[in-house]
């Protein structure tokens, strides 16, 4: 699925992945740690992969089992940038007098079995993995 | 998203959110919760029971509710989140700000309001 950098695009693409999932009968920890990646990497993209859009801003979208897993690729042809490197939120700072940013980031590392992040062709591609079968 | 307001009074505001609380959710919400809440300078407990997700969009909402609040030195209470939205919660350090109860009475007291 390809969406546009809109939230109305996101939204399809969450229902989407509500169909997928009831679909595969996903056990309800799996059912959050999906939709909780998929809401947290393509939001990110969306806020922060075209500081100066100009052209089409794309995002190419999958969701697969594959064996157990329930593997998720989000590729956008925005600036470079891993997410998988981005510092961690200052959790000694109290919620809310923290630096805003990094949230979403942290949560799509924490909910995700595995990550991995490459660039090819001027665009960014994240892999993630959710274990299906908890 | 759903949102009940639960009490309104002098003494507190108590609103429930039901569904989920991603990026369609703050939208549908944002605008009734604020009003619901921040707006009106009491201590406020949220029910999160019948919430069934919250990614990090909602837990600005909730985190830019308590930064209003306190500057009414007003407090925000989490009551009774299900166990993955607790967990969400918790990972993202946010009970130290937005504290999870159980019960009504000890989000009362923990406002220190009288109970009953």
């Amino acid at each position: 699925m390809t969406i546009g950098r809109d939230t109305a695009g996101l939204i399809r693409l969450s229902e989407a992945v509500d169909a997928f999932l009831a679909a595969q009968s996903a056990p309800p920890r799996a059912e959050y740690r999906v939709r909780l990646v998929v809401e947290e990497a393509v939001t990110n993209v969306i806020k922060y992969a075209w500081p100066d859009p100009t052209g089409a801003c794309t995002i190419e979208f999958m969701l697969s089992r594959e064996s157990n897993d329930f593997v998720v690729r989000v590729k956008d042809n925005g600036v470079a940038f891993n997410p998988l490197l981005a510092p961690q939120p200052d959790f000694d700072t109290p919620a809310d007098l923290r630096r805003t940013g990094g949230l979403g980031v942290y949560m799509v590392k924490r909910a995700s079995d595995s990550a991995a992040y490459r660039r090819e062709d001027e665009h960014n591609i994240l892999e993630l993995r959710i274990r299906g079968d908890e | 998203m759903e949102l009940q307001v639960v009490e309104q009074s002098d003494a507190l505001s108590h609103v429930a959110l039901r569904g989920r609380l991603d990026i369609k959710g703050v939208s549908e919400s944002q605008m009734k919760f604020t009003v619901a809440t921040s707006l009106r300078h009491k201590p406020t407990i949220v029910d999160l029971s019948g919430l069934e997700f919250i990614a990090s969009l909602g837990m600005g909402m909730l985190v830019d509710t308590v930064k209003a609040l306190k500057r009414s030195k007003a407090g925000l209470v989490l009551l009774s989140p299900q166990p993955m939205v607790r967990e969400a919660l918790v990972s993202a350090h946010l009970t130290g700000v937005c504290p999870i109860v159980e019960t009504l009475d000890e989000a009362k007291a923990k406002l220190g309001l009288s109970q009953g």
